[in-house]
């Protein structure tokens, strides 16, 4: 059953079969391999992105875990479509300026939920709400992922419109 | 269940470890499924024992600590592997392009260690340009470059740092003659700056670019060039972030699988099963027709993981039996789901019917006894210990491009030892070595993974099978189930002391074998160690080569003896130091406290080298060693010299922090590492944030290690399956204050050292002894939540 929905402000239609998870979608049929297999069952995160939703705010999701045929109509960002007109995310600059990577392989869904969070709570986390993202970083670079949040969260003023990190229509 | 046997000293020993029950402290660990004893005793003599005269040895006299030599302390195995890695670095080559570009093919597998920055930074130090303008990029399987391309060991720096130095050095020289020719100025009045041959008395610049014709200015490592002296740097010792930091940011880095629609754009997702038991092999897939019919699946064969011949190999395994089932499928989703109804029937493997108990006990029995000795007036301290076996679990799972055709065969992944993989696709798939092509790729991690490429080669033959390219990976659980684990290992020391002075120590390591048929990284070494007794062999000289005693503690001995359950195993992070130093490191305090003194300041007064002191030094003071800690919380230290390096770590840890939900809901108490202070004198740091990225990414390990990461066999197969229930340290797990150091270098008479595993029993040894100290009890049994 064909399924239309908005990735990085383009509109796609895939024909696949409907429980077919979003994450194998994106990298096997679109191209699209910022997101990351590391478990297929939600656990690590490292292929999180971004869903819109009504209400102006974002939600992250596990694409692995997320079934092709829920994101009809939706809009979902990727890490490719994080970065604007305007440039990197601060989060992106934040990552690049700490040398947060290892391996980097965890690193777009550490991105995309840190993104997410920050987006959703007035531009900032906190320690608690830093300790609270689970993604697991197998390189163990946690501490370097803290300073860069912390660093984009002083970076980034609260909002009172749509928060940052809402994909594009 | 007690461990420690006990008997009247007064008896004859009996077997195994001989304590006086009357004097033994014994305790329990925290959350450790079986009781494990700190035993020491005070005696005089054991029945019939000769009373050796220690008078006449050095310090005995004066009081002061005895040295304890150990076969390291002159040949560590980094030495043997720059020795190997050296005969062939001339057939390495660094490339001036037309557009003023240094190109390097470095013969190395990228894992997140950073060896392509770090090469890069050697070159750009040398040419006088911008690390912007340097390509290092990985070398393909080149049979010819022999043991120069093995990835493992920490040893890249030590093997590297020279030749690719001298290299791009010799290329500067060699534009800057051209230059002097073209300027008609003699060589000694022109200097490199900024990708320019400049004559600084005219101003005038002739950039590299223009100096360079496709490859006529091209340098060889063992070009004679000197590198610079350590005190001229200007890029090597400061922070460089990753040449790759951006592409990683924005997720445009290709990993193996994202490769594919650049090279291979008709490669199709194919996953592999293996069987529910380690090394279970295939009697029959017993719905092959249902599995075809699923949604999506496009074909479906079987796939052999190159036996690997072992002592005591059972003939079962040998022969090439099926050993997985491969399915491609539309997206890997589809394969994933067709793979999950698989019906199949399969062999027992070898090590059916095992349980960790059954490894505990087979390890224990198997154990060098440590030897019932005290002397005269001397108290004998002892303990033993526990470790389970662990997974490496890198972020991505094993995977690899193949394309096979009528050309060849060629394949993309992440491979440590590319040359074996060469070699092993050739045997398994009836073909020439040199009708193989191996890229290397930038891989998500490896902790000693990659040394291994059993999905290489089951891509290989699913491709030949298929006839169509196929990117082949191995799943989570599949890829949890059927990883080379780390052995688990049983590990005893001993240590004698005379009042306050130690008079000897003995370490006995007993492992399930760790294989290293890897070799080298060339075909022959990897095939010499497939024969029988070459393994052990093998075992003992990385074992001996790694085990470094970082103290004077009198006469030492290290021991191995390895147990072979003809498993696939491998080395993860650290080998045997990961086990062995970090036992050593608890066995330190317990050392410390039975002289009555202070942890830190018997570690500095035993130290076999200055500089581990002042590393010692300087995480004491920076790490408030000593400051007052509330109830259930506590600091606690380690250190360690291995790779030619120095390490030095202070925890603290809160054995009641809170566990919340993911709603943020207080669900319990767990211990967490709360601070961590560590410093690292590497000789000549190169890169610091690269060296700050390896220490912090060892704390994760040693959390991990200690608190709860560990491999649980039922009856010969691998209980855990993916992150939830195999758990790594995550946010919520690392301290939220850490402080690291990096030493300045130590000038040019100083060897570089290695990085990339010494922090590993250094954290592990630290949070133990905070545990230890938090609790009131050693901990003995890793990890204590298993």
């Amino acid at each position: 059953m064909p399924v239309s929905f908005t990735l990085n402000g383009q509109s796609v239609t895939v024909d696949t079969d409907d429980d077919v998870g979003l994450l194998y979608v994106l990298r096997d049929l679109l191209g699209v391999t910022g997101p990351k297999y590391g478990c297929g069952v939600g656990a690590c995160r490292a292929c999180t992105c971004h869903i819109a939703e009504d209400d102006g705010s974002v939600s992250e999701i596990q694409t692995c875990i997320t079934p092709i045929q829920s994101v009809e109509g939706r809009e979902v960002t990727t890490i490719e479509g994080l970065s604007d007109e305007h440039g990197l995310h601060p989060l992106q600059q934040a990552w690049i300026d700490n040398d947060v990577s290892q391996c980097g392989f965890c690193q777009a869904g550490q991105i995309m939920t840190a993104a997410c969070r920050m987006a959703n709570n007035g531009g900032s986390l906190d320690d608690d709400q830093i300790d609270a993202i689970p993604n697991v970083c197998r390189c163990g670079q946690y501490y370097r992922i803290r300073q860069a949040i912390k660093a984009a969260s002083a970076a980034t003023p609260a909002r009172s419109g749509p928060p940052h990190g809402r994909p594009r229509a | 269940m007690p461990v420690g046997k006990s008997a009247d000293p007064s008896e004859p020993p009996r077997e195994g470890i001989v304590v006086d029950r009357r004097k033994f402290l014994t305790s329990v660990v925290v959350a450790a499924p079986t009781l494990t004893v700190v035993g020491r005793w005070a005696t005089g003599t054991a029945v019939g024992q000769e009373i050796p005269d220690l008078s006449g040895l050095p310090g005995v006299l004066t009081g002061g600590p005895i040295p304890s030599p150990t076969p390291s302390d002159l040949y560590d195995l980094g030495d043997a592997l720059v020795q190997t890695s050296t005969p062939t670095m001339g057939l390495l080559t660094l490339t001036i392009t037309e557009e003023g570009r240094a190109t390097f093919r470095v013969p190395r597998q990228e894992v997140g260690q950073g060896v392509r920055t770090m090469c890069a930074m050697f070159i750009a130090e040398e040419l006088e340009i911008p690390i912007e303008q340097v390509d290092v990029t990985l070398e393909d399987a080149r049979l010819e470059l022999l043991t120069n391309q093995l990835t493992g060991g920490s040893y890249n720096a030590r093997a590297l740092y020279q030749p690719v130095s001298r290299m791009a050095a010799t290329a500067r020289e060699q534009l800057a003659a051209i230059a002097a020719a073209q300027m008609g100025v003699p060589r000694d009045r022109l200097m490199a700056r900024d990708g320019q041959i400049v004559d600084p008395s005219s101003g005038i610049g002739i950039p590299y670019g223009s100096l360079t014709q496709a490859g006529l200015v091209l340098a060889r490592p063992q070009d004679t060039t000197p590198a610079k002296p350590v005190a001229e740097h200007r890029l090597l010792g400061t922070r460089q972030a990753r040449t790759d930091a951006a592409d990683i940011a924005t997720g445009a880095k290709r990993y193996t699988l994202d490769l594919a629609e650049e090279v291979l754009p008709d490669a199709v997702p194919t996953v592999v099963l293996h069987g529910p038991q380690i090394r279970s092999s295939l009697v029959s897939l017993d719905n092959e027709s249902f599995i075809r019919s699923l949604p999506g699946v496009i074909d479906v064969t079987l796939t052999t993981i190159v036996p690997t011949l072992g002592i005591g190999e059972d003939p079962q395994y040998l022969g090439g039996a099926p050993t997985g089932i491969a399915i491609a499928a539309e997206t890997f989703g589809h394969a994933i789901a067709a793979q999950a109804r698989v019906e199949a029937t399969w062999n027992a493997g070898p090590v059916a019917g095992y349980d960790d108990a059954r490894f505990r006990e087979e390890l224990r029995s198997a154990a060098i006894p440590q030897l019932p000795v005290a002397l005269p007036g001397t108290e004998v301290i002892q303990m033993e210990f526990d470790f389970a076996h662990v997974a490496h679990a890198p972020m991505e799972t094993f995977d690899a491009l193949a394309t096979v055709t009528d050309d060849g065969v060629e394949v993309w992944a992440g491979m440590k030892v590319p040359q074996n993989i060469v070699e092993e696709i050739a045997e398994t798939l009836g073909v020439l070595p040199t009708q193989v092509t191996a890229h290397c790729v930038d891989a998500g991690g490896s902790f000693g993974r990659r040394l291994f490429g059993e999905v290489v080669v089951e891509a290989a033959q699913a491709s030949q099978a298929f006839g169509f390219p196929v990117k082949m990976m191995w799943t989570r659980d599949q890829d949890t189930k059927h990883d080379r684990l780390r052995p688990s290992a049983y590990v005893t020391t001993q240590a004698m002391h005379r009042g306050s002075q130690f008079v000897s120590y003995q370490h006995r390591y007993s492992g399930g074998e760790t294989s290293l048929t890897h070799g080298f990284g060339d075909v022959v070494t990897a095939a010499a160690l497939h024969f029988p007794p070459a393994p052990i062999v093998a075992g003992q000289i990385v074992f001996h080569t790694q085990m470094v005693q970082s103290y004077n503690f009198g006469p030492c001995t290290q021991l191995l003896h390895e147990t072979d359950f003809n498993m696939l195993t491998g080395s993860w992070r650290s080998v045997y130091t990961g086990i062995g130093k970090t036992a050593d490191e608890v066995m330190c305090d317990q050392m410390a406290a039975a002289v009555g003194e202070d942890p830190v300041e018997f570690r500095i007064r035993h130290a076999k080298s200055d500089r581990l002191r002042e590393v010692i030094e300087w995480v004491r003071d920076n790490g408030d060693w000593g400051r007052t800690m509330p109830e259930g919380t506590a600091q606690g230290f380690a250190a360690n010299s291995e790779h030619r390096g120095y390490q030095a770590c202070l925890v603290e840890v809160d054995m009641h922090a809170p566990r919340y939900d993911e709603d943020g809901t207080m669900i319990g108490r767990r211990p967490r590492v709360t601070k961590a202070v560590m410093a690292f004198d590497a000789g000549i740091p190169f890169n610091v944030s690269g060296l700050e990225g390896q220490m912090l990414g060892g704390l994760a390990d040693g959390i991990a290690m200690v608190l709860q990461a560990g491999i649980h066999i039922d009856d010969g197969a691998v209980r855990e399956s993916t992150f939830n229930d195999y758990y790594f340290t995550r946010a919520d797990d690392y301290p939220r204050e850490v402080i690291t150091h990096v030493f300045p270098a130590r000038g040019d008479g100083v060897e570089p050292s290695g990085a990339g595993e010494c922090m590993v029993p250094t954290t592990a040894g630290a949070i133990a002894n905070a545990i230890g100290r938090a609790t009131g009890t050693p901990v003995t049994s890793f990890p204590i939540n298993f």
